[in-house]
């Protein structure tokens, strides 16, 4: 039964790819490219650029990446839930839940889901 | 006369004999029916939007500029293709490629299959023909629409700009923030259902009150959620165009621009069509308009309603999002979904869900 | 059925190969993108072994979240000059090989032994419920201390990081 939707998938992903392909690389023999120095310089609205592109920036943000990936782990596992919820005790969602909730409320009175 | 009718019959009867046949066949159903869909709502992004606005939008090419879409795309196509000096050429290459495929798999788990073979008299489409028809489809759905904010964030890494890394980072961000709440919130239909099937979750519908009545909050959460995942207004702060250029996809031009704008009508199909299916009964609706028909109108209905509230609200701001996706969807949704199973209860026992 | 059997043998191929690609990639983010791609034929090899749930499960916290998690360390910490080259006799790669081969075992051992609906019986998503809250419950107790855990002390590093920042 999975094995079917899976090459579904496939057959679906390959012809999205195929077309993307074909958008991307008909053109490019089509076209002749004249490249010059300001065509090829990254966009910087008109000024020559400064200084490296592959900038860093604020830490704070991994804050939302990590809040992300545990906060997606509680989201998987109440998925199971989501369909048996009538044959399984409950507890152990409910802490999940509220562990979740109690990170949240934390960040948010410490002030560090803020994007500056 | 016959001799059309029967070897029309034997072609269908090889392509639903042979699986790959019949899973190329479904994906190249789905490919036109997404393309129709796209272009209708391009249009209806121009006109409506010009119209709420007190604009005209598109008025020269074609009647009522209804070939400007198709002038746009050759005029894309046929741009010149380059890469930029400081991209990753591969990586920069081959992410709008992998937008669109990914978008385009989505479209897998979406009864637009079973729409389109309920057209034909039941001796053609044995219902062996329909794939969308499996277990965890919806989870398909979502596990490849959760594969955006890492193609953002390649993408805005290889392009090589400032602009570019600034803007996927903050696409990412706004994608990572609202998928909790979109998963919870599609979860309290499931756990209404108990099935992670749309095709079920559809049938229980036809029997039941549609489940935007039976879970408003849901519905309202999803909605929001959905607002921002596709990143529109009030959420379109990766395009905000005074403030960040184009977001992540400032260094794609040309097809490559061509191939980022169409992932994101797919994206926005393929999300319309999943409201749809969750909460307003899908292709059910009254039996001499056929299926196909009500569950495309119902998905270009809901995209209408999506680009009425792009019109009729401002942007808000970075910070602003991001409290709300943390502070109020997050557990806004948990709540409702730990509710769900009393009211699913309550529910059967006044007969408004048959189960 | 050859034929899965076939794209069994290169999902695993392309997996194994792209996980090679993590390790040797000089740029760290080309690693990164050959652990996504590692990480999707994970996913795809469940498919194809009938556990369409946790090839999604796969997709949508690996690919999807933990990908993001890694990029964005990645990319708001990359150091401009490359560090030096770690001998390859180090203790961090001693307690590395350690790791692995007792993770190797672990794997080898769940093979052998029919573990729960969990492990491996491809069956619908509602039997997986009873044996996740029942039998696992412990699990789930565990990974709300670890989350509430990692929660607090990703603050931590992200403070202590900061610092580092605004002292360089």
């Amino acid at each position: 039964m999975g094995l079917e939707q899976g090459l579904g998938i496939i057959v679906f992903f390959a012809l999205g790819a195929i077309v993307g392909y074909a958008a991307e690389f008909i053109p490019r023999l089509l076209i002749k490219s004249k490249k010059t120095a300001e065509k090829m310089m990254p966009f910087e609205s008109g000024e020559d650029p400064v200084g490296t592109s592959r900038v860093r920036f604020r830490i704070q943000y991994y804050i939302f990446a990590v809040a992300f990936v545990t906060f997606d782990v509680v989201a998987a596992i109440a998925i199971p839930w989501a369909v048996g919820w009538n044959l399984i005790v409950w507890t152990p969602l409910l802490v999940l839940f509220g562990s979740m909730l109690l990170v949240i409320g934390y960040y948010a009175a410490k002030g560090e889901l803020e994007w500056l | 006369m016959t001799g059309d009718f029967l070897s029309l019959a034997s072609v269908v009867g090889l392509v639903s004999g042979n699986l790959i046949l019949r899973l190329i066949a479904v994906a190249i159903v789905a490919f036109i029916v997404v393309s129709i869909g796209s272009l209708i709502e391009i249009y209806i992004e121009r006109k409506f939007w010009a119209r709420i606005m007190s604009r005209y939008g598109p008025t020269e090419v074609g009647r009522y500029g209804s070939l400007q879409l198709f002038a746009d795309a050759i005029k894309f196509i046929s741009k010149e293709v380059f890469t930029p000096e400081l991209a990753d050429r591969t990586i920069y290459d081959i992410v709008p490629v992998l937008a669109v495929a990914t978008s385009f798999v989505v479209l897998v788990a979406i009864p637009f299959d079973y729409a389109v073979s309920s057209l034909f008299p039941s001796s053609f489409h044995p219902s062996s023909f329909v794939i969308s028809n499996f277990d965890p489809s919806l989870l398909v759905a979502f596990g490849f629409f959760a594969m955006e904010p890492v193609l953002v964030l390649f993408g805005g890494w290889a392009g090589g700009s400032k602009y570019t890394l600034i803007g996927g980072f903050r696409s990412a961000a706004q994608l990572i923030s609202y998928e909790i709440p979109l998963v919870l919130s599609f979860l309290s239909v499931v756990a209404l259902t108990r099935s992670l099937n749309l095709f079920q979750i559809i049938e229980v519908q036809s029997a039941s009150w549609p489940f935007l009545i039976l879970e408003l909050p849901a519905f309202v959460l999803f909605l929001i959620a959905m607002l921002a995942e596709l990143e529109r207004t009030p959420f379109d702060l990766t395009e905000a165009d005074s403030e960040l250029v184009a977001g992540w996809n400032t260094e794609y031009g040309g097809s490559k621009f061509l191939l980022v704008y169409l992932s994101e009508y797919i994206r926005a199909f393929a999300g319309s069509a999943i409201i749809t299916c969750l909460f307003l009964g899908g292709w059910v609706g009254p039996a001499p308009i056929p299926g196909l028909v009500w569950i495309f109108a119902k998905t270009i209905v809901v995209f209408t309603v999506l680009v009425w509230i792009r019109a009729a609200y401002p942007r808000v701001r970075i910070d602003q999002m991001l409290n709300l996706g943390w502070k109020v969807l997050v557990p806004s949704s948990v709540v409702w979904l730990v509710l769900t199973p009393y009211v699913a209860n309550f529910a059967v026992v006044h007969h408004l869900l048959t189960l | 059925m050859a034929y899965s059997e076939i794209l069994f043998m290169f999902v695993a191929g392309v997996t194994i190969i792209s996980a090679l690609g993590v390790v040797v990639s000089k740029e760290i983010v080309r690693s990164a993108a050959y652990l996504i791609l590692a990480l999707v034929g994970v996913a795809a090899a469940f498919s194809l072994m009938d556990s369409l749930f946790m090839a999604m499960i796969q997709l949508l916290i690996y690919a999807g979240a933990v990908m993001v998690l890694f990029l964005f360390g990645v990319m708001l910490t990359r150091k401009e000059a490359p560090a030096k080259r770690r001998r390859l006799l180090s203790r961090t790669n001693l307690s590395y090989l350690i790791l692995s081969v007792v993770l190797f075992f672990l794997v080898a051992r769940s093979g052998l032994m029919d573990t729960s609906v969990l492990g491996g019986i491809p069956g619908p998503v509602s039997a997986i419920a009873p044996s996740l809250y029942t039998e696992f419950k412990g699990v789930l107790y565990a990974l709300a201390g670890l989350l509430v855990t990692v929660g607090l002390g990703a603050i931590y590093i992200v403070k202590k990081e900061a610092n580092e920042g605004k002292n360089a």
